[in-house]
């Protein structure tokens, strides 16, 4: 499955200063859900300082995530499952002064 | 440990958290109890001659607040009767420790010893409330119960003020935590030494500037005895955090404790903060800021099996309270159900 | 011992919601009822794009008229930071100046960023100043620059509007203000206000007679948290307030102190607003009181979503206290304390002190040596005056006088 991730506000930092990643999901028994895809992040692109991004099964407070333009607080958070073609984006409100 | 501050040449045996000194044991004991001296002459919590009822528990605050005070007493000849008044909630295991270290108190400070319990006041022990109701609200139950049993208590005793043992840390606590609930009304109170709470007996809080941990290590060089345990029910959610919170700041500063006494002396909340006015129970005359005390209706409660009935907000208990009137109507005039009648009084009434 | 049911009557079942989860149960958006939500605040409301952004530059305009205190043509000093709220800030700002209807903004924005990074490298530094620049400059604001190292204590600061000079020993400048025993409350504390201090200065030589600062209302409840810690709790209203009026010339306002970080992250997103982002310093609670109180804040929030909220509103209804002496603290210009009849913590605290550091005559009887101790406790050192009582304890650690 493809999917587009997008970073801001900071968060850029944590992956290699990317803005942008484009990434194929491996098919697996069970849907692709956005708590799947945090821990695959983590294995696979998180680059620097983990604990700026993720805390327990979720992302740390602080970093917000809108799931195309909008709020995943809306789409039950990281139970969320992933369609074909989404974009996920992950803003950090951790880098600032 | 190094030397002494005040340079008497002993050795110090702690280093103090009040203000981060090392003092010897003899300067510690000086220091300390002046400190108390200080706070009850500056503050003039007493006139000379009076009773005073010191509201004690077993716990380290009230064993070293009876001890204090009793040295002070003849020391600065204040002229005081002293008393103890202890509360049995009967809660087994917590209790009955307690109130034997209270029994031990009053044979050590010679000190006359007068005992409440929830069953005489109110015909229930927290532990068969809890058996009713679980563990949700019953610190709700206890926390009214407790106060109103000091207040009734030295009423009886007919004394002139009533003496807890409130230490710097819960003052700082209850700061932090009125703070945090957004509660103006007794965050304009929580740091005054007297309170008057309307009946006429002053509450004072002589250890209003001592810190804990000192009252810990003055209980323990002086080999005072007293007891120490959690209460075995579930404690207050919300305070927790403010606890933790004070622990923490210690952590980083000790001193942070009187600087947030120091906020809260200084603090003014806005003339239209709202504060409750004050009449008495219609049933039972405590002072309250209700027609019917929260004693009351709680016991309305629990007496006819409907525990939930006084938690939460007044109005709602308000309109509660009326609909059991409506339906107690008619149950008044059936002389064999009086036990369970709202009609029926559940508590002496206060002078 | 047990210490539930202190409260006057009772405990009112101190009822702060607590929160697992959102409190959403769907639908449309909360204002007009029509179209999708795609942005949640507060796990309880709703609101469609247009809504939200339309409300966000109401609640703004909202804050800033209600106080009635800007008029058309003041100028307005803008201190600018990293991050999202000023970037939303100057957003909300040129989007109010730019209107043409009667709502338009009219007062005129100046804006300036004090740099005071000189914890971290040069090349990173530059880096900061230089997108702070591209972004005021997209937004059409030109920036006045000032470095906070070379500006401390300074009666006229140097400011620049190309580039700001910055010296590797910047750091060993700040150092020298203070001595070696300070700890890091202290020294935030001093730093904060030294920055204050600063901005009013910068604000009198540019004219204006307001600051704008980019305080959120996590900041505010932080701050209201510390200055309870620093037992600056009669001075909380000017330091947490929606303005700081303790400067005859200047006002301090802080006009987002209503709104949360989401709120303003998202303003960001929905305008294709990027922040000016700076690596975040590893966060240890203990170092300091500043750090353990936003911690704190933060972490409770996650549970009882209207703890900021309600820390903010206890703010909002204290006053300043009238039982002020005219005098200004030297430090922090808030009106110092009379003495109080009875006693007070501060009292009892230099009675401490003194009884921990006095040689105890053992010739003489307890009582008297107790009335010595009060003796010298009530002749206090004149210093105390030109101080507030937690200037009082920071100034102790300044080399250089203010």
């Amino acid at each position: 499955m493809d999917i587009k991730l997008e970073f801001g506000g900071g968060a850029e930092l944590l992956f290699d200063n990317q803005k942008q990643y484009k990434i194929t999901l491996e098919n697996k028994k069970t849907p692709w859900l956005i708590g799947d895809l945090l821990f695959w992040m983590k294995d696979n692109l998180l680059k620097d300082r983990p604990e700026l991004f993720l805390q327990n099964d979720s992302v740390r407070p602080g970093i917000l995530v809108l799931v195309n333009d909008t709020d995943w607080e809306l789409m039950d958070t990281v139970r969320y499952e992933i369609k074909p073609n989404d974009s996920i984006l992950f803003i950090s409100t951790l880098h600032g002064g | 440990m190094p030397a002494c501050s005040t340079k008497c040449g002993k050795n110090a045996i702690l280093k103090r958290p009040k203000t981060g000194d090392a003092l010897c044991k003899t300067c510690f004991f000086e220091a300390f109890e002046n400190e108390i001296h200080f706070t009850i002459e500056r503050a003039k919590l007493f006139r000379p001659g009076s009773t005073v009822a010191i509201g004690a528990s077993g716990g380290k605050d009230s064993t070293v607040l009876a001890y204090v005070l009793k040295l002070l007493n003849e020391k600065y000849n204040y002229q005081l009767k002293l008393v103890l008044l202890s509360i049995d909630e009967g809660i087994t295991g917590y209790r009955d420790d307690s109130l034997n270290t209270v029994k031990q108190n009053q044979e050590d400070y010679g000190m006359p010893l007068k005992i409440m319990s929830y069953k005489d006041l109110y015909g229930w022990t927290m532990d068969e409330i809890v058996a009713e109701i679980g563990r949700k609200n019953n610190c709700t139950f206890c926390g009214v119960f407790r106060r109103q049993a000091l207040d009734r208590g030295a009423n009886l005793l007919k004394v002139d003020y009533l003496a807890t043992g409130h230490n710097a840390d819960d003052i700082a606590e209850t700061v932090l935590m009125n703070i945090l609930r957004g509660d103006l009304a007794r965050l304009n109170r929580c740091t005054s030494i007297i309170t008057d709470c309307g009946d006429g007996i002053p509450r004072v809080k002589p250890l209003k500037y001592t810190f804990e941990k000192e009252i810990v290590m003055y209980a323990y060089f002086r080999k005072l005895v007293y007891f120490s345990t959690e209460c075995v029910f579930a404690p207050n959610a919300y305070r927790g955090h403010a606890r933790v919170l004070l622990k923490d700041l210690e952590k980083i500063d000790p001193t942070v404790i009187m600087n947030i006494i120091q906020s809260g002396e200084t603090i003014k909340v806005n003339e239209t903060a709202k504060t409750p006015s004050l009449t008495r129970c219609t049933q039972c005359n405590y002072v309250s800021s209700q027609e019917v005390c929260k004693a009351c209706i709680l016991l309305e409660g629990l007496n006819k099996g409907l525990p939930r009935l006084g938690i939460g907000k007044s109005s709602k208990v308000k309109r509660l309270l009326k609909e059991n009137e409506e339906k107690n109507k008619s149950c008044c005039r059936n002389d064999t159900q009086e036990s369970a009648c709202i009609c029926k009084a559940n508590l002496p009434s206060i002078k | 011992m047990c210490s539930v049911g202190e409260g006057f009557e009772d405990e009112e079942g101190s009822r702060m919601e607590k929160a697992a989860s959102a409190n959403w149960k769907g639908g449309k958006c909360n204002k007009c009822r029509e179209n999708d939500p795609v942005i949640l605040l507060r796990k309880k409301d709703a609101y469609c794009k247009a809504c939200f952004l339309a409300g966000a530059n109401h609640k703004f305009k909202a804050l800033l008229g209600k106080s009635k205190l800007i008029h058309p043509k003041d100028r307005v000093l803008i201190a600018c930071e990293t991050g999202h709220p000023t970037m939303s800030l100057l957003h909300l700002l040129r989007s109010g100046l730019d209107l043409n209807t009667q709502k338009k903004l009219r007062f005129e924005p100046v804006l300036v960023y004090v740099e005071d990074n000189y914890h971290m490298s040069i090349g990173e530094r530059q880096r900061i100043i230089r997108s702070i620049n591209n972004e005021t400059s997209r937004l059409k604001f030109p920036l006045h620059l000032v470095s906070f190292a070379d500006s401390i204590n300074r009666k006229n600061v140097l400011i620049s509007q190309k580039s700001l000079a910055l010296n590797r020993c910047d750091q060993g400048k700040v150092n020298a203000m203070f001595d070696q025993s300070i700890n890091k409350t202290n020294r935030r504390q001093l730093l904060h206000i030294m920055k204050r201090n600063i901005l009013l200065t910068v604000a009198k030589q540019l004219n204006c007679k307001y600051i704008f600062t980019p305080e959120l209302s996590m900041d505010i409840a932080s701050s209201l948290l510390t200055n309870i810690a620093l037992g600056r709790g009669s001075q909380v209203p000017d330091d947490t307030g929606f303005c700081d009026g303790r400067d005859s010339e200047v006002k301090i306002l802080r006009p987002l102190r209503n709104f949360d970080m989401k709120e303003l992250a998202m303003y960001n997103v929905f305008h294709k607003l990027e922040p000016v982002s700076v690596n975040p310093a590893q966060i240890d609670q203990y170092s300091s009181v500043q750090d353990l109180m936003s911690y704190f804040i933060i972490d409770l929030q996650e549970n009882y979503p209207a703890t900021i909220t309600t820390v903010v509103k206890t703010g909002d209804k204290l006053a300043l206290n009238q039982s002020m002496i005219a005098v200004q603290c030297k430090l922090c210009q808030s009106a110092i304390l009379r003495n109080s009849k009875g006693l007070s913590s501060a009292e009892s605290t230099r009675f401490s002190k003194l009884t921990s550091n006095e040689l105890p005559d053992h010739n003489v009887s307890g009582p008297e040596r107790y009335l010595k101790l009060t003796e010298k406790s009530d002749h206090s050192p004149q210093e105390r005056q030109q101080y507030c009582f937690s200037c009082s304890k920071l100034s102790r650690h300044l080399l250089e006088e203010i």
